[in-house]
């Protein structure tokens, strides 16, 4: 549902910025700018840096789709196609020479051409042939897959650009697409991090009332735990943090604790490797795998959803799959934003006992 | 005595801060270093021994496969030695072209799917080797992820998991220490670099150091001055009329100026009149006249703390300090307003030993003057300097801060003295390493300059495609480019943290001017 919403507000994002820049071009020139301010100010916020994201890895995968789908086949299949005529006129001169008795040492022979061709082979793979032209290869969600781990760095690598100007046109893609994507990051963090913190508050006061305590005195350790951390943490600049306080009409402070953030990443984490062990037919392992090394930005590339060698392109799961991830990292910058201060805190505190420590050990050891 | 008590404290004050630096640096910059070796490592060791042993399996199955291949072939050349036929040539390189497909069709599936290396079962050589999985660890918690070395087992998967879970964590950590660092190196050696190379302009930051060094000298001397009645004055009659702080003279005026004749006469110390006339010119004229009523003095007083230069505040100040203690008479010389040379050398002129002393009446007098100057008004040019200023009326001795303040105020976004890098320089050094990784490599793996500029980039950027990988080509030994490839890597990603320390504050400040210009961003 969260899905369906965001999807619907980029809709109407779009339309609004449509919109604005058709009334732009016959308004004077004060009311341009204003218009292009406004759309600027409009594309800075997360509804805006989401569509923005997209539309990138739209318009990537078209892009990438011209370069590379429609080159030639060229190299591999040709060259493979040579190497397999030439295995076969191989096999037919040492079929030819021998006498059908002389199996040894056929057998031998034939041995020895197909392993040839077995290596041959090996090398071409290695340089990208997989049985595959290029139109077959960029079809459209794969290439938008391809675009999405650009981007966002994952970089599978089951795809992968061949001629000079893919390369070319993906190290340029990269280098405009990773600020837009820490754009993103960053504000899907904002967002889901306060999103998050409004949700924990509703949740525990609702159980605090119905336990019908004072919340004061509901948790008096983390209260004074949380105090001190905000106190810490304000002055080290948490400015989100403290503007959702100021939001807070409540006496006790709450920190959200990194259990909670772990618990939710933990939750998306088995969603995905349920949904993705059903649709693709893997083991739970391969796609709690697969999940994991994608979130976090590995991206070993052995398990592509909906775009490995076998399968048919089936568009809608490959959607799903993209806003999975896009959704994904949002809620790893939301753990990010939740976690850093607290982690922050406990490292300056641990720091500070150890050089504490290493100073009561050095003046022992002076003495 | 005192002095060398002193002396010896600060010694052992000094020893105790720098083990305690230096401890602090070992635990958190070397032992985070030796950490992510150590688990990089670890994680090498145990992924060679979960790994190694099933990267038999695929050559085992297409040795099958092959064999089977040749079968299947011997059974076709019998069947169709059996029915000759005249285009049994034709029909015999179709079905035997169909076989070979199929086998190579295998053949891929097996290398793209199960990770076959184009390998024999008796070769030696693994994949899965000791520097193959340290590469392949380094990649998981640098979050690069090449893929040309994947997990095919069930353990070997879940240890992935983990390692990654808690490695990466670890590698940020790392990463940001390291680069903080780095950052810190890179601007002190830039700073020494641009000072040698081009200290010719007057904004230079050695030549502004030496000029530091020399009016801290100055300082020093005019502190001596305690002349009363000295003013300090190059001006002529008409400018002195339209200075700000210029107070109406009175018949018993005593002014002195200093002569430009007299500039080039060096005293023993190296000031002279010379100096002392430039630093007035630079600044606001500075009329004093001592029989003026008290208040009178202090607003000039105020005046002139908040003026440009320091040493003519050092100067006013102590001049202020001594009228207070003496009676501010008009002295017995009755000099002209203008043209009179300066009362012989100024080595010659007295010198207060209440002024020698450190501190003590001084700052009495100073708290005398504070008290004062509270309750009169600031001259208006002087109330946006006095932000910046508010600790000058009770600081007669320490002034070399107030002076680097003032440096820092003058100097260009440098604070401190030091160099700030600018954003080119950094993205040129990135350019510069990417190209050199380009070059390298595309020597040894034999590929292109674009290829080995493509995989520069998409390693550092930790996109990590795995199509291009050194030491991973099928039939060659790779372990020492599989090391080189490793170091390229980890150093790289410290460079690019680096660069992220150098210049993420000029490049949000730029993004915030650019915001504020186009006008979405307020002044936050």
């Amino acid at each position: 549902m969260a899905l369906d919403r965001k999807r619907s507000v980029r809709d109407r994002g779009s339309v609004r910025s449509r919109g604005s820049s058709s009334a732009s071009s016959s308004d004077p020139r004060e009311k341009l700018k204003d218009c292009c301010r406004q759309f600027v100010a409009f594309m800075f916020t997360q509804v805006g840096v989401g569509a923005l994201v997209v539309s990138y890895a739209i318009m990537g995968a078209f892009a990438f789709m011209a370069i590379e789908g429609e080159s030639e086949n060229s190299d591999n299949n040709d060259h493979v196609a040579r190497l397999r005529s030439a295995c076969l006129s191989r096999l037919w001169n040492v079929t030819d020479h021998l006498n059908v008795l002389e199996e040894r040492k056929w057998k031998l022979d034939v041995r020895q051409v197909l392993l040839d061709h077995q290596q041959a082979m090996a090398l071409a793979i290695k340089g990208g042939y997989d049985g595959r032209t290029n139109q077959e290869r960029w079809t459209f969600p794969s290439a938008l897959m391809f675009s999405l781990s650009v981007f966002t760095m994952i970089g599978f690598g089951h795809l992968v650009p061949r001629t000079q100007w893919g390369k070319i046109a993906t190290m340029l893609y990269a280098v405009f697409g990773i600020p837009v994507y820490v754009l993103y990051f960053m504000n899907m963090g904002q967002v889901l991090a306060s999103c998050f913190k409004w949700f924990y508050c509703k949740l525990v006061r609702c159980a605090d009332a119905r336990k019908d305590k004072p919340l004061a005195d509901g948790d008096p350790a983390a209260g004074n735990g949380n105090k001190e951390m905000i106190g810490v943490v304000s002055s080290a600049a948490g400015d989100e943090l403290s503007d959702d306080l100021d939001e807070e009409s409540y006496s006790g402070l709450i920190i959200v604790p990194s259990t909670a953030c772990l618990w939710v990443w933990l939750t998306y984490l088995a969603v995905g490797t349920i949904m993705f062990a059903e649709w693709e037919n893997w083991e739970y392992l391969d796609a709690c795998y697969f999940c994991v090394t994608s979130l976090c930005k590995i991206g070993m590339g052995d398990f592509v959803p909906g775009a490995n060698i076998q399968a048919s392109s089936n568009q809608t799961k490959l959607i799903i799959n993209f806003v999975y991830l896009l959704v994904g990292m949002g809620i790893i910058a939301m753990c990010y934003n939740l976690m850093k201060e607290e982690i922050l805190v406990r490292l300056q505190e641990l720091k500070a006992d150890l050089i504490e420590r290493l100073q009561d050990v050095s003046g022992r050891m002076r003495r | 005595m005192g002095s060398t008590r002193l002396r010896q404290s600060s010694l052992e004050e000094r020893y105790r801060k720098c083990l305690r630096i230096s401890l602090t640096f070992l635990f958190s910059q070397v032992g985070l270093i030796g950490l992510v070796v150590a688990y990089s490592a670890a994680g090498a060791v145990l992924f060679e021994w979960l790994e190694a042993d099933q990267e038999i399996e695929p050559r085992r199955k297409i040795l099958q496969i092959r064999l089977d291949c040749l079968e299947r072939l011997s059974q076709l050349n019998y069947y169709s030695t059996a029915t000759s036929t005249e285009n049994s040539t034709e029909l015999w390189a179709i079905k035997a072209g169909a076989l070979l497909k199929a086998f190579e069709t295998e053949v891929v599936k097996a290398t793209k799917v199960e990770g076959y290396d184009g390998k024999e079962v008796d070769d030696a050589e693994r994949q899965w080797s000791v520097s193959g999985s340290l590469l392949y660890s380094i990649t998981v918690i640098t979050t690069i992820g090449y893929g040309n070395l994947a997990p095919k087992t069930g353990p070997g998967k879940v240890v992935t998991i983990i390692y990654a879970l808690i490695g990466i964590p670890l590698m940020l950590l790392c990463l940001s220490n390291l680069g903080t660092f780095m950052a810190s190196s890179f601007q002190f050696a830039f700073g020494k670099l641009y000072c040698c190379l081009w200290c010719s302009s007057r904004h230079c930051c050695c030549h502004q150091r030496r000029q530091q060094r020399r009016r801290q000298h100055h300082e020093q001397q005019l502190k001596t001055l305690t002349q009363p009645g000295v003013v300090l004055s190059t001006l002529s009659p008409v400018s002195r009329a339209t200075a700000d702080v210029v107070l109406p003279t009175t018949a018993t005026t005593t002014t002195t100026h200093i002569e430009r004749r007299e500039r080039n006469k060096k005293m023993d110390d190296g000031l002279s009149a010379r100096d002392l006339a430039e630093l007035a010119e630079r600044d606001y004229d500075i009329v004093i006249e001592e029989d003026r009523p008290a208040d009178a003095i202090i607003r000039t007083a105020a005046g002139l703390n908040y003026c440009a230069t320091d040493k003519l505040n050092d100067k006013a100040r102590s001049l202020l300090a001594d009228c207070s203690r003496y009676d501010c008479r008009a002295n017995s010389n009755n000099n002209s307003v203008a043209g009179t040379p300066l009362p012989g050398h100024i080595s010659d002129w007295p010198t207060s030993d209440a002024a020698v002393e450190s501190g003590g009446q001084q700052q009495a007098d100073e708290g005398h003057l504070d008290r004062m100057m509270g309750e009169s008004p600031l001259p208006p040019p002087a109330a946006a300097a006095a932000a910046s200023d508010t600790k000058l009326p009770g600081n007669v001795p320490a002034t070399s801060d107030e002076t680097s303040k003032l440096n820092a105020t003058a100097a260009n976004k440098s604070g401190g003295g030091q160099q700030r890098v600018p954003v080119s320089v950094v993205l040129a050094f990135l350019v510069g390493y990417i190209c050199i990784g380009a070059a390298v490599f595309s020597a040894w793996e034999e590929w292109s300059y674009l290829d080995g500029a493509y995989f520069s980039f998409i390693t550092l950027s930790t996109i990590g495609f795995g199509d291009l990988v050194p030491g991973s080509k099928v039939l060659e030994q790779g372990e020492t480019k599989l090391v080189a490839c490793i170091v390229y890597l980890v150093v790289g990603l410290a460079m690019i943290a680096m660069s992220f320390n150098l210049v993420q504050e000029e490049v949000i400040y730029n993004f915030q001017k650019l915001g504020q210009n186009m006008g979405i961003l307020d002044e936050k």
